[in-house]
């Protein structure tokens, strides 16, 4: 029962509402690096900087159990389209790819450096993952093949690209073009078929990206920055299209898949936090529409930075993992349905 | 004893005289030692600027000159050189006894106005040398041109009166200065195309006393800003300069160059004519002494009328009172332990306070001087104060001072620590002839305090910590004590009291909670009552807008985590937000005083509902006008957006044999041929005896 509306009372039409009772979800020891939803949105996989991942049903927020065998900060999941496959990057060097159902360990793929950001593509083949600097080894950029067994074992790849910058990775486009998004905030597209340079690349944020995501349609891709921003552009040209300033950092943004909106959450940083109330913090996750970029909407929860987010297929619910270790599911009550902007 | 003119005698020796006796052979074996025309210059005052007349008048002038040379000690001689036709040359010298004598006469003279044109210069002969030659580079100042900004009070004649406003940011492109129209929930825009510019000021701005003009700080001085485009009006020389104030009704502007964070300036303050540019009057504030910088800001102190101006040294004791008429001292007001005096904003009293003297054990003063007669129309002494601070009504019928009071005092290494001390208010009443003086105890730590512009309600802020009460009272000559007419439970952190500029409301804030809490109370009721209380985190500035409709939050200055302002009603509702990256100042532009008379306004009180509804009916117009442009520019770019969308969509089409072929099993790629079918199963149940079925187990 804690939504904060803005007063927009000099404009008609406001959307004054109450949000429905949220789901707080308390699995994981430290703070939460990724929360993703399977196609259907009916299982929630977070994964934290402890070492396990877990999942659970949206609908109650009752855990059904978790993948264990990492043995670091689990940086990252991401589900097959099927639900069949789970990938997972950690900071003990290794991509593991996991059954759902059985929460068996199929595979452990290791690297020499830590891994960052892993994303699926569309068919569920292949998987990008991004990697860390750590002395000699440079940053890189990796796309495997689920069917290769000796891709599965560590040798060979289809795509081994060095990056000169911590990367978050994202396939933008069925399974061919993948994007990543630096710690300078510059966007760059790859192809994975051709082993070969970048296809495009735009600089849109002034520091470094924290996260992307990609609209329902794969026409446009939403990226976070560090910046307070968060930017909407297009998937193929990367050009920039709109901007939502939300005057803190933004940790992570999602576009809605039903509605003309987006979500993004964010706080000052977790360094900074203690130095700050809960409200100058700005912990609350905000709504703002998409294409006139403005804030309509925000909502309470969490005490700490809101470190990945992300929309229900339906449009209807917001899930965010925070640096205060909680997950929260948000249900947008009946009058988020209804509220329209005039135009 | 009268000394006559001397008539010098000629003592030269004739062309051809030979000296048969050296000096030395004369004084042998005496104590005398021979004249040195050092000793006579060390002793002698040329005294310039006396009265050229002639010689019928002679006698006169000499007689009244005389008068004034025996003031300190007799002089030896006194010598008025005239012309060849007799007329007086306009100085004189005057020969003292003792150079101690001649420097004590000096100090006595120069500066000495003797009559209404003549005033006098005195100097003593020996430091002559020291003065220096005019500069041979120097000319005769050319007039500047005339500089038409056109009408300076353009931005009065809104035809909606809204007001103004100027924020300054810094960012990676230098400081912003930029002039703004405050509109109730619009988006605030720039007041003309010359109405923001980077690098404006090197430093901070301000607004005069009237908004007139606008001041800009840079290192070789201050420059003023004037009319629709904000042209350069004036500019006056003062390097370094570090603080300036106008004088009340902005015809002088003071200017300080502080010579401490290893800077070094001139450490002066300087006196301008705001509409000459003319520099009137420099003050070394420190003296000679060892204390290097003044005690306050501003410095001088300025009477209503700016017809004098007042300021005090540390531990001077008195108060220097200059004439504006022509810059000098017209005279100084003794006060033992004085700390500090205000004038009164509409009359010619001053407002002081002087500290307890234990050495003497005498209590400390508080009270009320006119001027220029210097008749002490109040004076409260009060034992046991540590400290005090004055306020002064807008309306200058009341000034109320706050005094901290101890009941033990110790001294621990050279420290003074007050022990149990409680907070106390005096309240001068100036309205009645006497000045009747009420006096009550505060019932916990004073905090800050507000005198309602005009009427007779303060509000007092006190508390601690967390934990603040606003205390709004009135005054009635009735009655002993002002009444406590209201006491709001805040349990916020509030340290600030600002009254709208037409009184009846009035906001607390916090100027360093994290919370940035702010209070708005309506005191136009019998009781008052709290309105409402508003957030904005990390918020470090409140002010009024100058006509007391809106009231803005900002945060401001470096090292915050947002910076921006919110304007809000009077009544605390918030109608516009905004986060502006690096924002250093927030300032609304005053107005100059209202020019309606008392009958004027008692009339537009009574006719209030019909006069009201007109601004209503614009109101709505507006509001229309406003909501179908932001409509308009809401479809605007519904449509750009539709574009892309477009082509994301027809890509995504396009391609659905692709996604098939990725995703064999999955129904939903098979495209629209594929259409949910519904089948009706019918279902029969049967019914079972549960307990059979356990039976049966």
């Amino acid at each position: 029962m804690n939504l904060l509306m803005l007063d927009h009372s000099n404009l008609d039409g406001l959307y004054k509402a109450v949000i429905m009772k949220p789901l707080s979800l308390k699995g994981h020891d430290r703070a939460l690096t990724r929360v993703r939803l399977n196609r259907e949105g009916d299982l929630l996989f977070s994964c934290s900087k402890s070492k396990s991942i877990c999942v659970w049903f949206t609908d109650n927020g009752e855990r059904l159990g978790t993948y264990d065998g990492h043995g670091g900060a689990v940086w990252d999941v991401d589900v097959s389209w099927d639900t069949k496959n789970l990938v997972s990057s950690a900071a003990d060097n290794t991509v593991k790819l996991w059954d759902v159902q059985t929460g068996k360990n199929l595979s452990s793929i290791p690297w020499k450096t830590v891994c960052r950001s892993v994303s699926l593509s569309y068919s569920g083949n292949l998987i990008a993952y991004t990697t860390t600097k750590i002395a000699m080894e440079q940053e890189t950029l990796r796309v495997l093949d689920i069917r290769d067994s000796a891709h599965m074992q560590g040798n060979g790849h289809v795509l081994h690209q060095p990056l000169d910058s911590q990367s978050k990775v994202i396939f933008s486009h069925l399974d061919d073009t993948i994007m990543l998004g630096n710690n300078v905030g510059v966007l760059t597209l790859y192809d994975v078929r051709a082993n070969a340079d970048a296809l495009n690349f735009n600089k849109v944020h002034n520091y470094a990206i924290t996260d992307l995501q990609i609209s329902n349609d794969q026409g446009f891709i939403i990226s976070s920055s560090v910046d307070k921003t968060a930017k909407l552009h297009d998937a193929k040209s990367l050009e920039n299209l709109k901007t939502y300033k939300s005057g803190r950092p933004v940790n992570s943004a999602a576009i809605s898949p039903t509605r003309d909106h987006i979500v993004l959450g964010g706080g000052e940083e977790a360094i900074h936090v203690t130095q700050t109330s809960g409200a100058s913090g700005q912990f609350e996750a905000k709504l703002y529409h998409l294409v006139f970029e403005e804030e309509f909407a925000r909502f309470k929860g969490h005490f700490g930075p809101i470190n990945s987010i992300a929309f229900h297929p339906s449009g209807n619910c917001v899930i965010s993992g925070g640096e205060d270790g909680y997950i929260r599911i948000q249900e947008l009550d009946p009058e988020y349905a209804e509220y329209e902007y005039e135009y | 004893m009268a000394v006559e003119a001397v008539e010098v005698p000629d003592f030269s020796d004739p062309a051809d005289f030979v000296d048969e006796i050296t000096d030395e052979e004369i004084l042998e074996g005496s104590s005398l030692v021979p004249p040195s025309g050092s000793s006579y210059e060390a002793c002698c005052l040329l005294i310039c600027g006396i009265p050229i007349i002639d010689q019928a008048k002679m006698e006169k002038l000499k007689t009244v000159l005389n008068k004034l040379f025996v003031l300190t000690s007799a002089p030896v001689s006194t010598l008025i050189p005239t012309d060849e036709t007799g007329n007086t040359k306009g100085y004189c010298f005057v020969e003292y006894a003792t150079p101690e004598l001649a420097s004590a006469a000096a100090n006595l003279l120069d500066n000495h106005r003797f009559d209404k044109s003549h005033t006098f210069s005195a100097y003593i002969l020996s430091s002559m040398g020291k003065m220096e030659k005019p500069s041979e580079e120097w000319k005769e100042p050319t007039p500047h041109s005339w500089i038409d900004a056109g009408d300076l009070w353009w931005w009065l004649q809104n035809p909606k009166c809204i007001d103004q406003f100027a924020t300054q940011t810094e960012g990676r492109d230098g400081i912003t200065l930029g002039v703004y129209w405050n509109s109730k929930g619009e988006e605030p825009c720039i007041v003309s195309n010359e109405g923001s510019r980077v690098n404006w000021s090197e430093f901070i701005f301000k607004w005069s006393p009237y908004g007139t003009y606008l001041a800009t700080y840079h290192r070789p001085g201050v420059v003023l800003w004037g009319g629709e485009k904000f042209e350069k009006i004036q500019k006056m020389q003062h390097e370094g300069v570090t603080y300036l104030e106008f004088s009340p009704r902005e015809t002088y502007l003071i200017t300080f160059a502080y010579d401490g964070y290893g800077n070094q300036f001139d450490n002066t303050v300087r006196v301008f004519d705001v509409f000459t540019g003319e520099l009137k009057k420099t003050f070394q504030p420190s003296g000679t002494g060892a204390t290097s910088t003044i005690s306050e800001w501003p410095f001088l102190k300025w009477s209503h009328d700016e017809k004098y101006f007042a300021f005090c040294r540390v531990k001077g004791d008195t108060i220097n009172v200059y004439n504006t008429e022509t810059f000098v001292v017209e005279s100084q007001i003794e006060l033992p332990g004085l700390v500090s005096f205000e004038w009164n904003p509409t009359k010619n009293t001053i407002g002081y306070y002087c500290e307890e003297r234990n050495e003497s054990n005498a209590p400390a003063e508080i009270g009320v001087i006119e001027y220029p007669s210097k008749h002490k129309v109040r004076a409260q002494r009060i034992f046991s104060v540590s400290s005090a601070s004055l306020y002064w009504q807008k309306n200058g019928d009341y000034l109320a001072a706050n005094t901290e009071r101890y009941s033990s005092r110790k001294i621990k290494d050279g420290e003074i620590k007050h022990t149990n001390t409680s907070s106390h208010l005096e309240v001068f009443d100036c309205t009645t002839k006497d000045v009747s003086v009420q006096t009550f105890q505060l019932p916990e730590q004073f905090i800050s305090f507000g005198f309602e512009p005009k009427g007779n309600k303060f509000a007092v802020l006190v508390g601690s910590g967390n934990k603040t009460t606003p205390l709004i009272y009135l005054i009635d000559s009735q009655k002993p004590v002002p009444v406590l007419i209201s006491k709001l439970e805040s349990g916020i952190q509030l340290s600030h009291v600002k009254w709208a500029p037409q009184g009846g409301w009035l906001v607390m804030y916090s100027e360093n909670s994290t919370a940035g809490q702010a209070m708005f109370i309506d005191a136009t009721v019998a009781e008052p009552t709290r309105s409402r209380i508003i957030e904005h985190p990390s918020m470090n500035y409140g002010e009024w807008d100058p006509t007391g409709r809106f009231f803005i939050t900002a945060s401001a200055g470096h090292q915050r985590f947002e910076t921006g302002y919110r304007i809000y009603t009077f009544q605390g509702r918030e109608v516009y937000k905004k986060v502006t990256e690096g924002l250093t100042r927030f300032k609304w532009r005053p107005r100059p005083p209202l020019p309606v008379g008392d009958t004027k306004i008692r009339e537009i009180k009574k006719n209030l509902k019909a006069l009201s509804r007109k601004f209503e009916e614009e109101d709505r117009k507006d509001q229309d006008k406003a909501s179908k442009e932001l409509i308009d520019k809401r479809r605007s770019l519904m449509a750009e957006f539709g574009n892309f969308r477009a082509d994301a969509v027809k890509r995504w089409n396009d391609e659905s044999a692709a996604r098939a072929a990725l995703r064999p099993t999955d129904a939903v790629n098979a495209g629209p041929d594929l259409v949910d079918d519904e089948t009706t199963i019918p279902l029969t149940t049967t019914v079972k005896q549960l307990k059979d079925d356990l039976g049966d187990d």
